[in-house]
C-alpha cells in the first residue's frame, strides 16, 4: 500500500505568545506539494509570525510544524536548506554589488564556490535582472530589489518558498511580472507559500488559501471551496428584454425561489438551497413567456470572501 | 516660524518617554554619590578647602559628560534620517533646514539638558556649605551649560554634513578634541618651547579653559573676567555659527549625489564603478566569500573612517611633539607630564574606536534586517560570532600596534632621559609599571571592547547607545578610579610614598583587568543565548527564554 505523501507544511496546534497575546494560537494548516498557497490575513493577524516560525527565524511557543516531513525546531538545520524565506522588508547590503550579495549568501548555504557563479547567474536570468548584475544594490528601484530578494531565496534551489508580502510597494508592471515569476516557479516544481494583501491577484495565482484573524485559522482549502462556502444562497443574475415586472413576478411566485430584487438594470434572484440548480431560472422564465437575454452565477470575489469571513479584527 | 510644532511634537513625545525621567534620576543620584564618596574619603583639608575641591571635581565630571553629549546624542541624529532616506519627507513640507536642524536639537537634547539640570541643586551644595562663591558657581554653570551646547550643536553640524554613523560619531569627537583639547595643549607646548604663555585668545574657544577661567582662582587673576567672557562668548559663537552652517548645508546634502553610493563607507561615484577603491585597507579581501561569508562581510568596510584616523593621527602629532620636546630639553618633565595624559587620551580614543567597530557591522544588520536573514540561512550563529571575531582582530591590530609604539615611546623616554625629566631609580620603576601594566590592560581591553560591542549591537536599539553601552560596561571603572585618584591627590588626601604609589597603580591595573574578565564573562554568557534571542526582540526574547530549556536550546550557539 502506498503510504501518503508527505506535505510541504504541516502545523499541529501552533502557538506562539508574545506576553499574554496570542499572536498565532492552535493553528493546524496543511500545505501540499507543488501548493501555490496563499496566506490571507488583515495586519496583525499572525501571517508574518507564522511565516516566521516555518522560516526557524521563531519558536513557537507550543504546537509543532515540520517542513517535508522535518520539525521547524529539532531538525531547523535541515530545514533551513530547503526552505527560501523572504521577508516584508528588503533586509539588503546597499553597498554591495547585486552579484556579491547573491556570493555572500550562496556562501552561507554552503554552495561551492566553483558552481556559485552559475548559480548567481541562473537566479539573476529568472528573475530578470541579468542587466544589473554589476550594479550596486543601493543604486537599484524599490521593484529590483524585490526582484534581488527573491533571487537570494532562490540560490540554494529550495524546495519552499516563504514569501511574506512580496508584491508589497511594486507598480502594477512589477506587480504583474514578479506574479508570472512565481508561477514559472509553481511549474518548476516549487511550493509557495504567499502572504499578501492585494487578493485579487492570490485569486488568480493561488490555487489554495488559508485565511487567518487574530491569530486563528478561518478558512483553509482550495479557493472555489471558499466561494461556495461563502455563497451558500446560490444567486443567479438574469437580464431579459421583455417586461422586467412581469420577469420577477414569475420568479417570485416560485417556491425555490428565496429572494428577487432588481439592481442595475438586472433581476438578482438569490435560490432557496444549495441543491437546487440554476437553470430553473431559465426553465421559469422562458416558460413564462420572458425573453432571457443572458444568464450568470454570481462571481464571489477572494475580496469579498475575505471580507465575509473575517471582523476586521487585529490584536 | 514652523518650527515651534516640531519642538512642541518632540517634548510631548520626551514627556512620554520613561527614559526621559530615567536620566534626570540617574545624573543626580550619581552625582549625589560621588559627592558622598569624596566626602567621606577626605579628612585632611579644612570644610571650605574640601568644599572647593568637590565643587571642581563635580564641576569637571558635570564638564567631561556635557562634552560628550553630542556624540552620542546629535551626532547621528540627521546622518541616521538620511541614510534612511525620511528626511527628504521633511524636506517636501514646508519646513527649513533651520526648522529640522532646531526641532532635532530640541528632540535630541532633552535628556541632556534635564541630566545638567539634575545636577545642578548637587553643584550647589558645596555653595551652601561654604568655600564656593555664588559667582562662581553661576559661571561655573554657565561653561556647563555652553559647553553642552556647543557639544550638541557640533553633534548637529557634523550630522548633517555626513551620512555614516561612524563617520558622524568620530567628526564629532574630532571637532571637540580640536575645540576643547588642542588649544591648551598648543598653549602649553608653546609655553614649554619658548618660556612665554601665548595670548589667552588661543584657549578662548576651549571649554576646559573657561571652565578653569570660572573659578575663582582665575578669574580674579591678571585678564581672568576678560578671558572667561570672551572664552563662554566664543564657544556659545562657534555653537550658534555650527548650527547655522548646519541649517544651511542640511537642505542641501540630504540627496545623495548622482550616483554617489556609499561603498563600506567611501563614496563610490559611476565613474569610480569600473575600478572600486580598495575599501580593505593594504590586504585586499577575495572578491567573493570563501567558506567564512560572514569574516569577509564584516572585514569589507575600511578598517577605520578618515576622520577617525585624523582625529587619532592629530593626537599622535601631539604626542610625539611632546615627547620629542621632553627628550630634547634639559628640563624636559613638564613636556613629559603633558606627553604622558596625552598618550592616555590616544589610548582611550584608541578604545573607543574600537566600541565603535564592535558594534557597527551587527548593529547595522540587526537594524536592516539582513541579520534575520542570516539566521535563516544553514550559517550556524556559533560561525557567525566567531567570524565577527576574527574580523574585529584582523581590523584592530594596526591601532593596537600603534597604541603599543605610544607605550614604547613612553617607556623609551624613561629609560633613556632619566635626568633631564628628574626621575629618581624609583621614579623610573613606576613609570614602567604604568606603561606595562598599560600595555596589559591594553590587550585585555581590546579584547573585551570586541565581545562585550558585539553583545551590545544585538541588545542596544541604536548603535550609539550601543557605543555608550559597551564603553560604559569596560571603561568606566579604570575611569572613575583615575577621577579618584586625581581627586584624591589634588586634595592631598592621599600623599603617597613610591612604594604605595606603586601598589595604587598595581591595584588600579587589577580593577581594571577584574572590570574587563566580568565584563568579557556576562558578555559571553549573553552571547550564548543565541542571536536569536537577541534579534527577535524583546518580547521575544522572554518567550525564548523559557523555551530554551526545550529542543529549541540545542540550535542556539551550539548549533
Amino acid at each position: 500500500m502506498n503510504e501518503p505523501p508527505i506535505p510541504a507544511v504541516q502545523t499541529f496546534g501552533l502557538t506562539r505568545m508574545y506576553g499574554s497575546i496570542a499572536a498565532v494560537y492552535k493553528l493546524d494548516l496543511t500545505v501540499n506539494k507543488g501548493d501555490l498557497f496563499g496566506f490571507i490575513g488583515s495586519n496583525g493577524a499572525g501571517k508574518t509570525t507564522t511565516l516566521r516560525i516555518l522560516a526557524t527565524f521563531l519558536a513557537p511557543s507550543a504546537g509543532t510544524a515540520k517542513i517535508l516531513g522535518r520539525d521547524v525546531v529539532l531538525e531547523a538545520d535541515a530545514v533551513r536548506h530547503v526552505i527560501g524565506y523572504m521577508p516584508d522588508f528588503f533586509g539588503v547590503y546597499k553597498d554591495m554589488e547585486v552579484t556579491e550579495y547573491l556570493d555572500f549568501f550562496g556562501a552561507c548555504y554552503k554552495i561551492p564556490t566553483a558552481q556559485r557563479e552559475k548559480t548567481v547567474n541562473d537566479v539573476l536570468e529568472l528573475v530578470g535582472l541579468t542587466e544589473k548584475k554589476g550594479a550596486l544594490i543601493g543604486a537599484l528601484s524599490r521593484g529590483m530589489q524585490q526582484r534581488l530578494g527573491l533571487a537570494r531565496v532562490l540560490i540554494h534551489d529550495p524546495q519552499l518558498l516563504l514569501l511574506d508580502e512580496p508584491a508589497s510597494g511594486l507598480d502594477p508592471r512589477a506587480r504583474i511580472e514578479m506574479m508570472a515569476i512565481l508561477q514559472e516557479l509553481q511549474r518548476l516544481g516549487k511550493t509557495i507559500i504567499i502572504s499578501s494583501h492585494i487578493l485579487s491577484e492570490l485569486q488568480t495565482l493561488c490555487n489554495r488559501v488559508a485565511i487567518i484573524e487574530k491569530g486563528r485559522l478561518i478558512y483553509s482549502g482550495a479557493v472555489q471551496g471558499v466561494r461556495d462556502q461563502v455563497s451558500q444562497g446560490q444567486v443567479v443574475w438574469a437580464r431579459v428584454s421583455s417586461d422586467q415586472t412581469q420577469a420577477t413576478d414569475l420568479l417570485k411566485a416560485r417556491k425555490e425561489i428565496a429572494e428577487v430584487t432588481v439592481a442595475d438594470g438586472e433581476i438578482k434572484v438569490t435560490l432557496a438551497g444549495p441543491d437546487i440548480e440554476h437553470s430553473i431560472v431559465a426553465d421559469i422564465l422562458v416558460h413564462g413567456g420572458a425573453k432571457l437575454m443572458e444568464l450568470r452565477e454570481d462571481e464571489v470575489g477572494l475580496e469579498e470572501v475575505f471580507m465575509r469571513v473575517t471582523r476586521g479584527d487585529t490584536q | 516660524m514652523t518650527f515651534l510644532p516640531i519642538v512642541e511634537r518632540e517634548l510631548r513625545v520626551a514627556a512620554r518617554r520613561p527614559g526621559t525621567y530615567r536620566t534626570r534620576w540617574f545624573a543626580a543620584m550619581g552625582m549625589m554619590a560621588v559627592w558622598l564618596l569624596l566626602f567621606a574619603v577626605n579628612r585632611r583639608v579644612s570644610a571650605a578647602e574640601l568644599n572647593k575641591t568637590v565643587f571642581t571635581a563635580l564641576g569637571i565630571l558635570a564638564l567631561g559628560g556635557c562634552l560628550l553629549a553630542g556624540m552620542f546624542l546629535t551626532a547621528d541624529c540627521l546622518s541616521e534620517e538620511k541614510r534612511e532616506g525620511t528626511i527628504g519627507l521633511l524636506f517636501l513640507t514646508d519646513l527649513r533646514g533651520y526648522d529640522v536642524v532646531l526641532g532635532k536639537l530640541v528632540a535630541t537634547s532633552v535628556h541632556s539638558v534635564y541630566g545638567l539640570l539634575a545636577m545642578l541643586p548637587v553643584l550647589a551644595l558645596p555653595l551652601m556649605m561654604g568655600g564656593v562663591t555664588v559667582g562662581e558657581f553661576w559661571r561655573v554653570v554657565l561653561v556647563l551649560v555652553a559647553t553642552l551646547f556647543l557639544s550638541l550643536s557640533m553633534g548637529m553640524f557634523v550630522s548633517a554634513a555626513v551620512r555614516d554613523a561612524r563617520q558622524a560619531m568620530a567628526g564629532t569627537l574630532l571637532g571637540l578634541v580640536v575645540m576643547a583639547g588642542l588649544p591648551p595643549a598648543l598653549r602649553w607646548l608653546g609655553f614649554i618651547l619658548f618660556h612665554v604663555w601665548p595670548a589667552g585668545v588661543v584657549v578662548w574657544p576651549s571649554s576646559v579653559c573657561a571652565f578653569v577661567a570660572a573659578l575663582d582662582a582665575a578669574y580674579r587673576g591678571y585678564n581672568g573676567a576678560y578671558d572667561f567672557w570672551m572664552s563662554l562668548l566664543t564657544a556659545s559663537g562657534v555653537s550658534l555659527g555650527l548650527l547655522v552652517a548646519a541649517a544651511v548645508w542640511l537642505p542641501r546634502a540630504w540627496q545623495e549625489k548622482p550616483g554617489g553610493i556609499h561603498r563600506g563607507g567611501a563614496v563610490v561615484r559611476p565613474s569610480d564603478q569600473g575600478s572600486v577603491p580598495s575599501l580593505h585597507g593594504r590586504a585586499r579581501l577575495p572578491r567573493s566569500p570563501g567558506a567564512n561569508p560572514y569574516l569577509w562581510l564584516a572585514s569589507r568596510a575600511r578598517s577605520s573612517d578618515p576622520l577617525a584616523r585624523l582625529l587619532l593621527g592629530l593626537l599622535l602629532v601631539l604626542w610625539l611633539c611632546f615627547l620629542s620636546t621632553a627628550m630634547v630639553l634639559d628640563d624636559g618633565k613638564s613636556a613629559f607630564v603633558l606627553c604622558l595624559f596625552t598618550a592616555y587620551a590616544v589610548h582611550q580614543i584608541g578604545k573607543y574606536l574600537v566600541a565603535l567597530e564592535a558594534t557597527r557591522q551587527l548593529s547595522e544588520d540587526r537594524r536592516s534586517g539582513a541579520l534575520e536573514l542570516l539566521l535563516v540561512t544553514p550559517l550556524p550563529e556559533g560561525q557567525i560570532l566567531f567570524d565577527q571575531k576574527q574580523a574585529l582582530i584582523e581590523r584592530s591590530r594596526g591601532l593596537q600596534r600603534v597604541l603599543l609604539l605610544v607605550n614604547a615611546g613612553m617607556c623609551l623616554a624613561v629609560l633613556a632621559r632619566p635626568k633631564q625629566l628628574s626621575m629618581s631609580s624609583t621614579d623610573q620603576a613606576i613609570f614602567l609599571e604604568i606603561f606595562l601594566g598599560g600595555t596589559l590592560v591594553l590587550f585585555l581591553d581590546f579584547k573585551t571592547l570586541q565581545t562585550v560591542g558585539t553583545w551590545m549591537a544585538l541588545r542596544a536599539r541604536r548603535h550609539h547607545r550601543a557605543v555608550l553601552g559597551t564603553l560604559g560596561r569596560v571603561m568606566l571603572v579604570p575611569w572613575a578610579g583615575v577621577f579618584m585618584l586625581v581627586f584624591l591627590v589634588m586634595t592631598r588626601t592621599f600623599q603617597p610614598s613610591e612604594i604605595k604609589l606603586s601598589v595604587t597603580f598595581g591595584l588600579w591595573f587589577m580593577a581594571g583587568i577584574l572590570t574587563d574578565l566580568v565584563s568579557n564573562a556576562r558578555a559571553r554568557a549573553g552571547l550564548k543565548r543565541g542571536l536569536r534571542f537577541w534579534v527577535a526582540g524583546s518580547e521575544t526574547a522572554e518567550q525564548q527564554t523559557s523555551h530554551a530549556h526545550g529542543p529549541w536550546a540545542s540550535v542556539g550557539l551550539n548549533a
